[in-house]
């Protein structure tokens, strides 16, 4: 009966593994941003694929729909669920489905009534292993997916080089690092990440990343001194226009990284 | 049978498919394909000959000859039009809408065996595809889908696989209607699939998959060949359609009709926890291979909500049903002709006052619906391009969205760039013209580039390029109203120089 009680124990306590290894890629994609709660944003999805719905094509957003319809597929298979475990995996995909960066909530509230279908399948232990060694790999590879561009160290100093006057506009996904580097003597926007600036900002910096009519107007108004673009991803029209600009001097040009000064008042 | 008529099944039978003819014939042409369909259909008319350019744009096509393999859905329409213009274009939409909406209720109810049920079923479907019943090509194609879905029904519910081998001739005519036809073929996959699954074995499949041999067969029979078959893959894989055309998009909540479909899945969903009933491997096929590209792509919702129709009646059936309770007071017991005749008189009365000459005395319908187009539609534009000559030696560039309704207003008088026909131009087009309306650093030499001389231009999508327009002396406003605005370009004088 003890020996019994353990081997049941243990399969439970597997399966709480299994459900938590399994929900990890559903956590990796916010975890180099901050968990955030919220709606998706209309203007910010330009910007970030976490501020849009989630969709077929969201990082994880098939792997979001495969467990909730793994949980399914198992509980409409034995006919044996709670309504707890239908409420969570309700709670868990209305977040997800509202905001793909919401997909951390979405695998936490997985996590339960997965590990429950989980241990009522009695699965053996190498099916286990395997089924836990095969979502640390998804896990891994959409944490690596989902990892920001790296801010060069020779950029990072371009900019630390620059004159003082005005503001510094970077990529959005290197603004936060770049703050802490330069201190309070330089305001970074957007250091406090996507919601630290209003809408109209969002529609400006989308405005000039993808090279509008009035991008250097908009600069001025914006009172930017110094840019950090990212020249080989969101902001590659930008970094040409800057390039071709008597008004901009470009310090840094390497990799996909732009760092330019105004030239002009 | 009681004998007495109409009886209360009559009664549920009409009132189901009137409701899916209203819809329809009272609403608006809001979508514009059917305005170059239209053109089409009378150039085919008048010239005896499909196309094999597009002649109602000006922006570069793709090289080749044009594939159209909409040309009996243009004749269709243009044959409408040419009786009773767009009031019988509308009125023959909403039929074909409710021959639609009929054939599912006869899927529906040859798997549940329950009428009330499967009306309400078929009801409950409508709604997530009630946006997407307007009069244009694809909507032709929804009875060819039903059927394809009544067959299948009728095989796996009646063992009756009769209704399999029109299929291939109903394929024969899909084809040249729309490009949709695959997915009457992705139907028979699913069922042929579910069944080898189900059974282990092919030979229970053997029908579906004769059927779909000679379905896939009888795709070909068009003008181009397997040539549709080809050009239907590449629309699915254009990665413009699929960026940029919200119709192409993938589904998500943030869309009405995404929102409508993640809702008809959490009610499937909680219906199948709920109800002792076993969803057969061919029904759990076709919901996963159906709700995946529905998943993918909002324009796949609409055939998504037909097919579940019968689905969603069985699992009512098995948790509503109460056969200890029909079998002490049969339904027939409670037949009242007379009310059942009076409340199919007024249903016909309403469905006859939704039409587009009538609807307008209908009280309760929103003064938005009254018009023949919707609200959104440039009137004021078209009709200031009917009246005026194009300017010389220059295209028209205009909104996007608009192309279908001012070629339709316009042509032959002035020349639109460009549609909502994606596939017609190379990939370059379409990022020159977003580059031109966003507005970037260069739209002024991408105008000039494809010798744009006058615009045609939303106030509200191109705001920020109508604002350049305003203030640039190469400009001149000719025309502007509530909704857009029409922009020539200034005829520079000698005395100002190169």
């Amino acid at each position: 009966m003890v020996v019994g009680g353990r081997g049941v124990r243990g399969k439970r306590a597997a399966a709480y593994v299994v459900a938590i290894v399994a929900a990890l890629p559903l956590l990796a994609p916010e975890a180099w941003s901050g968990f955030r709660l919220g709606l998706a944003d209309p203007v910010l999805s330009a910007m970030s694929n976490l501020e849009q719905p989630l969709s077929v094509r969201s990082p994880g957003g098939i792997w979001a729909v495969g467990l909730a319809l793994a949980w399914f597929g198992l509980a409409y298979w034995r006919r044996d669920f709670k309504l707890w475990e239908a409420a969570l995996v309700f709670l868990g995909g209305g977040a997800a489905l509202a905001r793909m960066g919401n997909t951390w909530l979405d695998g936490a509230a997985l996590v339960l009534p997965l590990a429950r279908q989980v241990a009522l399948l009695k699965l053996p232990p190498i099916v286990l292993s395997g089924a836990v060694a095969a979502c640390l790999v998804v896990a891994g590879i959409t944490l690596v997916q989902a990892r920001p561009p790296e801010l060069p160290t020779a950029a990072l100093q371009a900019v630390q080089r620059a004159p003082l006057p005005g503001k510094v506009l970077a990529d959005w996904r290197w603004a936060a690092e770049l703050q802490r580097q330069l201190g309070s003597d330089r305001s970074v926007f957007a250091s406090g990440g996507l919601t630290s600036e209003p809408t109209d900002f969002w529609l400006d910096y989308a405005r000039i990343a993808q090279g509008h009519e009035h991008w250097a107007y908009l600069l001025r108004r914006l009172d930017v001194g110094a840019v950090l673009l990212n020249s080989g991803d969101q902001q590659q029209k930008a970094a040409e226009l800057v390039r071709s600009s008597p008004d901009w001097r470009v310090t840094y040009d390497a990799g996909d990284a732009l760092v330019a000064e105004r030239a002009s008042p | 049978m009681s004998g007495r008529l109409p009886s209360i099944r009559h009664l549920w039978i009409v009132v189901t498919i009137t409701v899916a003819f209203i819809g329809p014939a009272s609403t608006p042409i809001g979508i514009p394909d059917v305005l170059w369909s239209l053109l089409r259909g009378e150039w085919i008319a008048d010239h005896g000959t499909l196309l094999d350019s597009d002649p109602f744009t000006s922006a570069p096509h793709v090289p080749g000859p044009l594939v159209n393999v909409q040309w009996l859905a243009d004749l269709f329409f243009h044959g409408l039009d040419a009786l009773g213009g767009l009031p019988l274009v509308i009125t023959g939409t909403a039929v074909v809408v409710a021959l639609t909406y009929a054939l599912l209720l006869a899927a529906t109810v040859s798997a549940s065996g329950h009428l009330r049920l499967s009306c309400l079923a078929v009801c409950l479907v409508y709604v997530p595809a009630a946006s997407n019943l307007s009069p244009r090509p694809q909507t032709l194609s929804y009875p060819f889908f039903a059927l394809f879905i009544l067959a299948v029904m009728r095989a796996e519910w009646r063992k009756d696989t009769r209704l399999l081998w029109l299929l291939p001739v109903a394929t024969a005519v899909w084809a040249n209607l729309h490009g949709s036809f695959f997915t009457g073929l992705v139907l028979l996959g699913c069922a042929a699939f579910g069944r080898v699954v189900a059974a282990r074995h092919v030979a229970p499949a053997r029908p579906y998959l004769l059927a779909l041999g000679a379905c896939l067969l009888a795709s070909m029979l068009n003008p181009y060949g397997p040539g549709a078959l080809i050009y239907v893959a590449s629309i699915s894989n254009n990665a413009i359609i699929r960026e940029n055309v919200t119709e192409w998009a993938p589904t998500t909540v943030s869309w009405h009709e995404g929102l409508m479909f993640f809702v008809s899945v959490l009610v499937l969903g909680a219906l199948m926890l709920r109800s002792r009933l076993r969803l057969t491997i061919v029904e759990v096929v076709t919901l996963l291979v159906f709700g995946y590209l529905a998943w993918s792509s909002v324009r796949v919702i609409v055939w998504w909500s037909l097919l579940i129709a019968p689905i969603l009646a069985r699992l009512l059936g098995s948790l509503f049903s109460n056969p200890r309770r029909r079998r002490r007071r049969p339904l027939a017991s409670r037949d009242r002709p007379v009310v059942n005749a009076l409340i199919i008189a007024g249903a016909l009365v309403i469905a006859a006052f939704s039409l587009p000459w009538t609807k307008a005395a209908l009280p309760i319908l929103p003064e938005s619906k009254r018009a023949i187009f919707a609200d959104d539609t440039p009137l004021g534009i078209g009709d200031y391009l009917r009246a005026h000559d194009r300017p010389a030696g220059g295209n028209m560039l205009n909104s996007q969205g608009w192309g279908g309704y001012l070629e339709w207003a316009t042509w032959p008088r002035h020349q639109v760039f460009l549609d909502g026909r994606i596939e017609l131009h190379p990939t370059q087009v379409w990022l020159d013209y977003l580059d031109i309306v966003f507005p970037s650093t260069h739209w002024r030499a991408l105008l000039d580039k494809y010798n744009i001389s006058y615009l045609v231009l939303n106030s509200v999508d191109e705001a920020d390029l109508v604002a350049d327009l305003r203030v640039d002396t190469d400009w001149h406003l000719d025309y502007e109203d509530d909704q857009g605005v029409v922009f020539t370009r200034a005829l520079r004088s000698p005395s100002a120089g190169p």
